[in-house]
């Protein structure tokens, strides 16, 4: 466990205890992980970071509303074979009907290609939640067999055991079968020890002072009730704006602060809500 | 290899968790056997990640992990305490079981399922924020989150409204792969081309939203439903009433719900006292309808049905309503409560021009609002 602790850490990923078993059960059992949690908590970084570990590719299927076969596993390539037939005389015989769908007209979408891959690469399925119920159905063959049926072609086995990170904001419920065929990880925002340390690392040029303060605003801002919560990506940028316009004390700078709230606050109500009471607020906690 | 007495209580404790409603499978509990057997000497945090990411499914179950597993395998301790326990636990969790003759230090099932039973109800307010009733979410968090789910429930009509692209003998676009399949026949040459059509457009949706007094603790919540139907459904047109109608499909588009309800209360929208349904209805029909009424306009009533107005007023405007639009969905929060009769003279009234009553006193009740809408 403490080489993957290791080995996160060396590639720009502070993991906590639980995370990091987790992500060793995945290894030791081959099975999907399904990882959710609010958006910026740190989901996708950690297939990225595994790639890098494993130093394999990284296959990424964004999820959006309708989202079919089509785009996700194969799809023919229809001109292909608009041209070979024309190139054909005209006497066809079943043979050269069968041909048109062959490896050689077949287009590898991510999932198939994943599973084609001769060493594992690690398949991120982002954001499912935002796929229809349909697709999901269709990702239970994959997650559980590591296989996937083409109706032309027959099935076509994985050649090696791809790693399956899928994420969820949780924005609609998932269905109990494709919960039941993965690990399962709910990420929370680090504590504040940890978002210190993930501060330390990705903007080394900072000082103890002022990361401390900035985690300690940003764990009081969490607690506010917000509609969008800021995530690490946006304590990152915040750290780095604040770096950028010289700010050595948080306290010190409270205007220049306040100007840079949008770094932080991403929707008109959150920015009515952190008005300059409540900023005084989160200012005596970082203090 | 795991001991046998260890795994005998890994697999009481998979029962109990089943108990309490965890979906765990043959196979999660022989890779648990599995992982406990290769670890050397567990510590209680490292068998609690393991058994957790292999038996939770989601959050809530996930939250409330960690008692549950301290609350089987150290009675004793307190659940406060438990959490602070770090270092002192540590040493060879499981290997202290075997010296403790029935392991894990002689917890009882009816322990276990008391305090469980005390966990559940301290994670249930969370937990069953969608099913809780609106009149009992008191709490501010509670609230927000209730909320926001509402106004994420009515954007999931838009979802529902695009459907995947249909396939038609006529049309513009052409779709090579059907076209290819349809004319096998040919050699795959495309003679009878076959065509899709994108998706549906979003319904046409005419709310009339009840704003009197008897509605106020229901309407925070509501709000946030209609304003999430009306960024849904873009052509979309929504009123508020209570002894007069306005007309407020603006304001429901204002990008902050605050800014919303300072309107609305500035323009005195919002009202604190009786209701006149037939009546705004009747102002409705007289100056508004002819504009947002149409033949596959959905119409959404929001309104617990408490009316000043005589009944057969109500069902002469909603007759006329009826005759102009799809389908008229009436949204009761009182419907879905034990003290209410849905027998009212004012519901009786009105059920033979209504297509649904649909309770609306909690966010899993609205759910099946965006299922009864013909679209």
């Amino acid at each position: 466990m403490t080489n993957l602790n290791n080995e996160l850490e060396s590639n720009g990923y502070v993991p906590d205890a639980a995370l990091t078993t987790t992500l060793e059960l995945m290894e030791n059992l081959d099975r999907p992980l399904l990882i959710e949690g609010d958006a910026g908590v740190g989901k996708t970084s950690i297939a990225i970071t595994l790639a890098r570990i494993h130093e394999c590719e990284l296959i990424r299927l964004q999820c959006y509303e309708n989202l079919d076969v089509q785009s996700s596993v194969y799809e023919w390539n229809y001109s292909k074979q608009l041209l070979w037939i024309n190139s054909q005389n005209n006497q066809k015989t079943e043979r050269d009907i069968n041909h048109i769908f062959s490896q050689d007209f077949l287009l590898e979408r991510p999932l198939l290609k994943a599973i084609r891959q001769k060493k594992p690469p690690i398949l991120l399925i982002d954001e499912i939640d935002r796929a229809d119920e349909a697709f999901e159905a269709f990702l239970l063959e994959l997650l559980s067999e590591f296989q996937i049926s083409i109706p032309e072609l027959g099935t076509i086995k994985a050649e090696s055991i791809p790693r399956v990170i899928i994420t969820s904001n949780g924005t609609r419920e998932l269905s109990d079968a494709l919960r039941r065929r993965c690990l399962y990880h709910y990420l929370e925002y680090p504590d504040s020890d940890r978002e210190f340390l993930i501060i330390e690392q990705a903007v080394p040029n900072i000082n103890k002072k002022l990361n401390r303060q900035i985690v300690d605003f940003i764990q009081a801002l969490r607690a506010q009730d917000l509609r969008k919560n800021p995530g690490i990506a946006e304590t990152l940028d915040w750290s780095a704006a604040l770096i950028g316009m010289g700010v050595k004390d948080l306290i010190e700078s409270k205007e220049l602060i306040s100007k840079t709230l949008s770094c932080l606050l991403k929707t008109q109500e959150d920015c009515e809500l952190i008005n300059n009471k409540t900023l005084e607020k989160l200012f005596h906690t970082a203090s | 290899m795991i001991n046998a007495q260890i795994s005998d209580r890994i697999v009481e404790f998979t029962h109990l968790l089943r108990n309490k409603g965890h979906i765990i499978g043959i196979k999660e509990l022989t890779d648990s056997m599995r992982i406990m057997g290769e670890l050397n000497h567990p510590d209680e945090h490292s068998t609690l990640h393991h058994l957790r990411s292999l038996y939770c499914r989601n959050k809530d179950e996930w939250q409330q992990f960690e008692n549950l597993f301290m609350s089987f395998w150290y009675p004793i301790t307190s659940i406060v305490e438990s959490k602070n326990t770090t270092q002192k636990n540590k040493t060879t969790f499981l290997n202290k079981q075997d010296k403790n003759i029935s392991g894990i230090a002689g917890t009882t099932t009816a322990m276990f399922e008391s305090m469980a039973d005390s966990i559940k109800y301290a994670a249930g307010k969370q937990n069953t924020i969608s099913k809780a009733d609106f009149r009992f979410l008191n709490n501010h968090h509670a609230m927000r989150e209730a909320e926001n789910l509402a106004e994420k429930l009515a954007l999931q009509l838009r979802a529902r409204s695009r459907m995947h692209r249909k396939i038609v003998s006529k049309g513009r676009n052409i779709d090579i792969r059907h076209t290819i399949r349809r004319n096998m026949a040919h050699g795959g040459l495309p003679l009878h081309p076959v065509f899709s059509i994108k998706h549906k457009k979003p319904p046409h949706l005419v709310i009339l939203h009840d704003v009197s007094h008897s509605m106020t603790w229901n309407n925070p919540l509501l709000f946030r439903f209609a304003r999430g139907l009306i960024k849904a459904c873009p052509e979309s047109e929504a009123f508020v009433f209570h002894t007069r109608l306005f007309c407020v499909t603006k304001l429901y588009r204002e990008k902050s719900i605050q800014q919303m309800r300072n309107k609305l209360e500035s323009n005195n929208h919002l009202w604190l006292g009786g209701t006149c349904i037939a009546e705004s209805l009747k102002y409705f029909n007289q100056h508004y309808a002819k504009a947002a009424l149409r033949k596959n306009a959905i119409v959404i009533i929001i309104s617990d049905g408490f009316d000043t107005d005589a009944p057969e007023y109500l069902a002469t405007q909603l007759n006329l309503i009826k005759s102009k639009s799809k389908q008229i969905i009436w949204l009761n929060p009182m419907l879905g409560r034990k003290t209410y009769t849905s027998g009212t003279e004012t519901m009786l009234a009105a059920k033979p021009f209504v297509d649904h009553f649909v309770p609306a006193h909690s966010v899993d009740a609205l759910r099946s609002v965006i299922y009864k809408m013909k679209l």
